[in-house]
């Protein structure tokens, strides 16, 4: 029997109509996705990197099932285009996402355990006393108290906030979790907190991850593999460490360039070198031009 | 329940630019208590006042006509000898009980279509709003004077009426409610977690749609409250020798120059009701405004 | 790329650019203040920048709100003195805080789209402030306009002038938006996490540019911001600020070689986290323990 992966993703398209200016260096569809594949092993952790409008939002949303895509999404084998509302309701488990922004993402009107218990109460026939006792079990992983189930989602922080998220996402233990930029709008140490209960929860054997992110460094910290996206396409994909470390594609190099350090003379020494390197380049361009 | 302040271990935002008090100090709100305490004053002197009154609204008392204000009769007496305050109470409870009846039809009839409008939209979003502005342009007393035209004259069809001419109003709020929540994360979220339409509109729509409604449904109050008085001053609605306060104020028209005591004590009444529940809406909406 | 500096509008009155003195500033409670700044202290040089650190919470906005007199009804300020040239921000009103306001003392913020008119053309919101502040005639604003523009590094300006706001993207609306703050050659620029909604190569290139017309200007620069990263590449001093206070302040070297305080140590540890634990890492890359 062939293997199959967890996710297979083969020349998914997603594109909006666009309205183009004269001023805009943007390409006409904004946020597309062209014929884009990847795969996703059990256990794996894959990060989607890429600046805004690269399209690697939107590449999970279809995976998701939030936006209509052309092409093939198979999660374990199941081809998400050929089944029904319903059936892909129920598959809603075995995926879960955690989003960005963690001041819209909880219902303001339901209560933290509420929220937790939502996908128990779509998906599972648990008793009130089950239900309650996963929501406490669920916030305890990820590093809350129990009675942070009382509260309401205006009463918590946006570190606290996006910790319940994960918790929700848990809650009925998926195969694949996407996390989209799931720690971009926290301050520095709320990240940190945050990633470690992530980190965490990739000790599970056999939970495949996506992990979008715009933070290279990041990427390069908790991804086994890494794809690069830019105006929809992925430009280079492969191990973190060496997509990371030595890339190949000159976009993906730039990226690395300008990926900024917390280290003064690290930093100012790379900005020095990325500068002279653009500098060279426009140089050479308006040396070829005016030699043709 | 509180909740312990070791749980806010995150640096987290402490909105110093906002004009918000910190929460937990509620104070009073006058501009809310002051209207909800005269139309509870109204109600419970109109239901408990005539059982310990003792002229009857519709007592003939030919030896007393067109009195002025006396201890026997702090009113006076109509045209007919009968006591003033006692027909004042009974005819308040009349109209506020067909206010009941406007708004109960008002929501009945427009609640669901602008929900459905909004989250859905497409065409049925199109038609509906059709509808709406179609019906919004015509002057409110035309609609209802055509509604009883179709129903027959009386109260209740009279309120049915009212309830229709108002029913645009709801369906606009509910569906430009709909339609910014629609696009919210959390929304979303439910999405992700496997929420049919119905899930997501009963459990993440509807309980913040409520909210708006509700300071609309103040405004809405007031206005059946008008409209009832203006359809009985026309002779569509309460038929006699019922009365309710718009009735009372056509009866004392013929004796305005005399006696406008007549027209003053239901006018009086109608005005307060309805400024009571105007003010009321427009603090609920205040505080609505004030606290995003 | 030389150009010629701007016309100095206004005569420097002393050395320092801006002088910060036990700034204190209160939020507005019943009758009472609530501080929420407490007693700050910083110095300034022309063609020095200065990185004010902090988390969400640690006021170090509000005190870049408050050295521009920007501070909302409910929050005022309550002690201390802020001068810029010489001149104190805190205790200006009206007319006096409008001439200091462009003329002395400019802020970017970190929204561009929210700093830009979306009804304006990009020409008209850049020579209003020449207009405001200068008797210049009409052609020479216009032709300020356009060379401010040459300035920012942005091609094509005569076109740029007639473009609305919508049709930039989030870096040249950024750019237009630091052109409009340097117009009148201010003694001190306040960017206020300027990069942080913009991309990292489009981030690398404001940081650049904002570098460079220091240097051309003699400007001072208060960067306001929490990330590590931008501190490392622009600032020459560190204020680290907490619930209102600065609890270190030192130069960005000494900052990250030797953090003094325990909170800074911990800000650093928490961004540098992120690089630990990675085999591959160039050993010049490593951070410092």
């Amino acid at each position: 029997m062939t293997h199959t992966p967890l996710l297979d993703i083969r020349d998914i398209s997603v594109s909006y109509a666009g309205a183009r200016s004269p001023f805009s260096r943007k390409a006409p569809s904004v946020n597309a996705v062209r014929s884009a594949s990847l795969q996703l092993e059990r256990g794996e952790t894959l990060g989607i990197v890429g600046e805004s409008g690269s399209g690697k939002s939107t590449l999970v949303r279809a995976i998701l099932g939030l936006t209509s895509y052309s092409g093939v999404i198979e999660f374990d084998g199941i081809d998400l285009s050929a089944i029904g509302k319903r059936e892909r309701r129920a598959l809603a488990p075995r995926i879960q996402m955690v989003f960005q922004d963690p001041y819209g993402s909880l219902s303001p009107r339901m209560t933290i355990g509420e929220c937790i218990a939502e996908p128990m109460r779509l998906h599972r026939r648990l008793t009130q006393q089950e239900r309650e006792s996963r929501v406490a079990e669920l916030l305890t992983s990820v590093g809350l108290q129990p009675a942070v189930g009382k509260a309401m989602p205006r009463d918590l922080s946006g570190g606290q906030r996006q910790r319940v998220a994960i918790a929700r996402a848990i809650a009925l233990d998926p195969q694949v979790i996407v996390f989209d930029e799931a720690t971009s709008s926290l301050d520095v140490s709320t990240q940190a907190q945050v990633l470690a209960v992530i980190e965490d929860l990739g000790q599970r054997s056999d939970l495949g991850s996506l992990f979008v992110t715009h933070d290279l460094h990041l990427a390069r910290r908790f991804c086994d593999t890494v794809v690069v996206m830019r105006a929809g396409e992925i430009v280079e994909r492969g191990p973190s460490e060496t997509v990371l470390s030595e890339p190949s594609h000159p976009y993906t190099q730039e990226l690395l360039a300008s990926a900024p350090v917390p280290d003064p003379v690290v930093q100012r020494r790379r900005s020095g070198e990325l500068r002279a390197a653009l500098h060279a380049k426009a140089v050479s361009r308006t040396q070829a031009t005016s030699e043709s | 329940m509180t909740i312990p302040s070791v749980l806010r271990i995150d640096v987290g935002s402490s909105g110093m630019l906002s004009a918000h008090p910190p929460a937990g100090r509620r104070r009073v709100d006058l501009g809310i208590v002051i209207p909800l305490l005269v139309i509870a004053a109204a109600a419970v002197i109109s239901f408990v006042g005539p059982i310990f009154w003792g002229f009857k609204p519709n007592e003939v008392d030919a030896d007393s006509i067109l009195d002025g204000m006396s201890w026997t009769h702090p009113l006076g007496t109509d045209e007919l000898g009968r006591d003033v305050l006692a027909r004042l109470m009974a005819a308040a409870k009349v109209s506020m009980g067909a206010v009941v009846i406007s708004v109960t039809v008002s929501l009945v009839v427009g609640l669901v279509p602008g929900l459905a409008a909004g989250y859905f939209g497409g065409r049925l979003d199109r038609a509906v709003t059709r509808v709406v502005d179609i019906v919004v342009t015509m002057p409110a007393f035309v609609v209802a004077i055509t509604v009883v035209a179709l129903l027959g004259p009386g109260l209740t069809n009279a309120m049915v009426a009212a309830g229709i001419v108002l029913a645009p109003r709801v369906i606009r709020v509910a569906r430009s409610c709909v339609l910014s929540l629609r696009e919210d994360t959390f929304v979303e979220a439910a999405k992700v977690l496997g929420g049919t339409d119905w899930w997501i509109v009963r459990r993440h729509i509807l309980p913040n749609v409520l909210g708006p409604l509700l300071v609309v449904l103040s405004t809405l109050a007031a206005y059946s409250m008008f409209l009832e008085a203006g359809l009985s001053f026309l002779g569509l609605g309460v038929q006699p020798p019922q009365a309710s306060l718009g009735a009372m104020v056509k009866l004392g028209v013929p004796h305005l120059s005399a006696d406008p005591r007549l027209v003053y004590a239901p006018g009086v009444v109608i005005a307060c009701l309805v400024l009571a529940c105007n003010h009321l809406g427009d603090r609920l909406s205040h505080r609505r405004h004030g606290r995003r | 790329m030389q150009s010629t500096p701007l016309p100095v509008i206004v005569e420097p009155v002393s050395s320092l650019a801006l002088c910060v003195r036990d700034l204190t500033v209160g939020f507005r409670i019943d009758k009472s203040y609530v501080e929420r700044v407490h007693g700050v202290s910083f110095d300034l040089e022309r063609g020095k920048t200065l990185a004010l650190v902090g988390e969400s919470g640690s006021g170090k906005t509000l005190t870049s709100m408050a050295i521009m007199g920007l501070l909302g009804s409910r929050t005022a300020v309550i002690g201390g003195v802020a001068e810029v040239d010489g001149i104190d921000v805190t205790k200006a009103r009206g007319r006096a805080l409008r001439q200091i306001r462009g003329t002395r003392i400019a802020m970017v913020y970190q929204d561009p789209a929210s700093s830009l008119n979306p009804l304006l053309t990009i020409g008209t919101q850049l020579c209003e402030a020449l207009a405001c502040h200068t008797k210049m005639p009409k052609s020479e604003i216009r032709r300020r306009g356009l060379e401010l523009l040459r300035q920012i590094r942005l091609p094509n300006p005569d076109s740029l002038f007639k473009a609305y706001p919508h049709q930039l993207s989030g870096g040249m609306k950024q750019r237009v938006v630091i052109a409009m703050a340097i117009a009148l050659n201010p003694t001190v620029l306040i960017a206020d996490e300027p990069t942080t909604a913009l991309d990292v190569t489009v981030q690398q290139r404001i940081l650049w540019l904002i570098k460079e017309l220091q240097e051309q200007l003699d400007m001072a620069v208060l960067f306001v911001t929490h990330d590590l990263a931008v501190v490392a590449e622009v600032a020459d001093e560190v204020a680290v600020m907490k619930s209102g206070e600065i609890i270190e302040h030192a130069t960005v070297l000494d900052l990250f070689e030797h953090p003094s305080a325990q909170y800074s140590r911990e800000l650093l540890r928490a961004a540098t986290d992120v690089y630990r634990r990675d085999a591959h890492l160039d050993q010049e890359e490593a951070p410092r323990p």
